[in-house]
């Protein structure tokens, strides 16, 4: 991850980018622009989580919280004071990440992993729990309504853009601008020098602190960048939807979710989240004709893949080479 | 310094000046890498005091006692295994306002300096034991320090790589840096120290020059038992 890209990763990346960018003028069929929404959203939620867990070797499981907090932050503020929702997915992120930075300074000061984890996931239950009860202002389970959604606007030579729920190509092209700055921050991070401090860190804490690398200072910034970007998605998804339930957003099914889009997809790796919340979301869909079997399937399939595959997706392409690599040399013999 | 009411480190104090080999000699369990963590900064003492050019550096954070001059290894060496030998070294450089490219040139001295010119590309999960020594020692010396903490830098080393390590640590003196180094193996000591101080269950049982300390009765007791001394 580390360094200079390679020319093949940036032309791949740069496909991709363009692909997804044209997608929408091929398909306007509003179901699959709304499945392309879903992917970049959560893969966003995914590489965000992924800088804290993957790169930087914190075992968060709370980042729900982040998502729920940004979501409902928006939605009530959009509500009762009528603030833009443009506004508001900045500020959300701002809310998101000064909770990511309380909740990550007593978690910095725990060394084992596991009860990083058993932390994060309390905090994350603990929001949902207040969330769910807090039922005369958030309705609870019975969600909340009436959210504002993204005011239109024109651009010269476009002209109007409006985001309705019946035209989701607006929505689509606001959440391919968010998936693209994550992407980008992520890549600008992680082949910089602080990229290179961020892996040592994770690779051998005392090692890392030893030799000048502020390890506080670090997670710190990671927890916050993360959050920031969660909170970012979570209030897209409350202004997209314009609905939001407890159970939605900031169930542990939503981070486990994520954990498994990074593991099928492949942790440690930049397109790995991304690989993953893409399969994942979409095979998700696709299963919905199976009905009460989705799950059963869907869970096999997570279950198969990162046991036959532990590097994930995203590394495949270089085992296949080097199983074509053994190939070749037992034939040569 | 006590861990629960065991006393791990016990009235030890002693000075170490500029290009200055020290040598700390001990048994298993005298105390001389908690010592190490003391100093570096991994450990927070309950009483006593680490002085470094007459400022008091207690409890000061190992990444700020880096920044202020001290390096060090650890026994069991601790590489970053996803890096290479190059990145590896690039570490402490990281956030002192060099640009990568700056970075990688700097480094170039360090690598070839321990010896391992030849795997700068290599992850640092394929390197020996001894290639990891080195590499640490690398890792050390980028952070430019005023004092290097080496611990057990020839344990686990084969043979044949000892000499060429030993040969890189005898230079450290001539670069203006202070040596305190753990060692267990007394022809290295003997070799390098220029004073030693000898541990044992957490005080000190002998200081001095070398040969004094290696011919202390109560040393060779320790070592050779009572019949010896």
């Amino acid at each position: 991850m580390f360094g200079a890209p390679t020319r093949t990763f940036s032309v791949n990346f740069a496909l991709f980018l363009v692909a997804l960018a044209l997608f929408p003028v091929f398909v306007r069929d509003s179901y699959y622009l709304h499945v392309g929404i879903l992917c970049m959203l959560f893969a966003s939620f995914a590489l965000s989580w992924h800088l804290v867990t993957g790169y930087g070797g914190l075992k968060t499981f709370g980042h729900q919280a982040f998502f729920g907090i940004g979501a409902y932050f928006s939605a009530l503020v959009s509500i009762h004071f009528g603030i833009s929702p443009w506004l508001l997915l900045l500020v959300a992120g701002i809310v998101a990440a000064i909770l990511g930075l309380l909740i990550a300074t007593p978690v910095l000061r725990i060394r084992s992993m596991p009860h990083v984890a058993i932390v994060t996931l309390s905090f994350a239950e603990i929001i949902r729990a207040v969330i769910s009860n807090w039922r005369d202002v958030t309705r609870g389970e019975l969600g909340l309504w009436g959210i504002r959604t993204f005011e239109s606007f024109s651009l010269p030579l476009i002209g109007a853009v409006s985001f309705t729920s019946t035209d989701k190509v607006s929505f689509y092209y606001l959440m391919f601008l968010l998936f693209a700055l994550v992407c980008f921050t992520v890549l600008a991070i992680m082949r910089s020098q602080y990229g290179l401090a961020i892996i040592a860190m994770r690779e051998s804490e005392n090692a890392a602190d030893s030799l000048g690398v502020n390890v506080v200072k670090y997670k710190l910034f990671l927890f916050a960048l993360s959050a920031f970007f969660v909170g970012v998605c979570g209030s897209f998804y409350a202004h997209y939807l314009l609905i939001l339930t407890p159970s939605a957003v900031l169930h542990i099914e939503v981070i486990i979710l994520v954990i498994a889009m990074t593991l099928v997809g492949g942790v440690g790796t930049f397109a790995g989240p991304i690989i993953g919340a893409f399969l994942l979301t979409i095979l998700g869909e696709w299963l919905r004709g199976f009905g009460d079997y989705r799950m059963l399937i869907y869970g096999t399939m997570i279950l198969l893949c990162v046991m036959f595959f532990p590097g994930g997706v995203a590394k495949l392409g270089s085992r296949l080479r080097e199983f074509g690599g053994f190939s070749a040399r037992v034939a040569r013999r | 310094m006590n861990f629960g009411g065991i006393s791990a480190l016990d009235n030890v104090s002693f000075e170490v000046l500029p290009a200055q080999v020290f040598g700390l000699l001990g048994p298993n369990g005298a105390g001389k890498t908690t010592l190490f963590n003391v100093i570096a900064g991994a450990i927070v003492p309950n009483a006593g005091r680490t002085l470094l050019n007459g400022e008091d550096v207690t409890a000061w954070s190992p990444n700020r006692l880096c920044r202020a001059g001290i390096a060090r290894t650890f026994q069991i060496t601790q590489p970053f295994q996803a890096l290479t030998v190059e990145e590896n070294v690039m570490v402490p450089l990281c956030g002192k306002g060099f640009s990568l490219s700056q970075m990688r040139a700097q480094v170039g001295e360090y690598i070839e300096g321990v010896g391992l010119g030849h795997k700068r590309f290599a992850l640092a999960s394929e390197l020996s034991t001894g290639q990891r020594k080195r590499l640490e020692l690398a890792r050390a010396l980028a952070t430019r320090p005023k004092v290097v903490l080496l611990d057990e830098v020839t344990g686990g080393v084969d043979m044949a790589s000892i000499g060429g390590l030993l040969d890189l640590v005898e230079k450290l003196p001539g670069m203006g840096v202070a040596v305190v180094i753990v060692e267990h193996n007394m022809s290295v000591i003997r070799r390098l120290a220029d004073s030693l101080l000898f541990l044992n269950r957490g005080k000190v049982l002998a200081r001095g020059k070398p040969d004094e300390v290696l011919g202390h009765k109560d040393v060779v007791e320790l070592y050779l038992g009572a019949a010896n001394a």
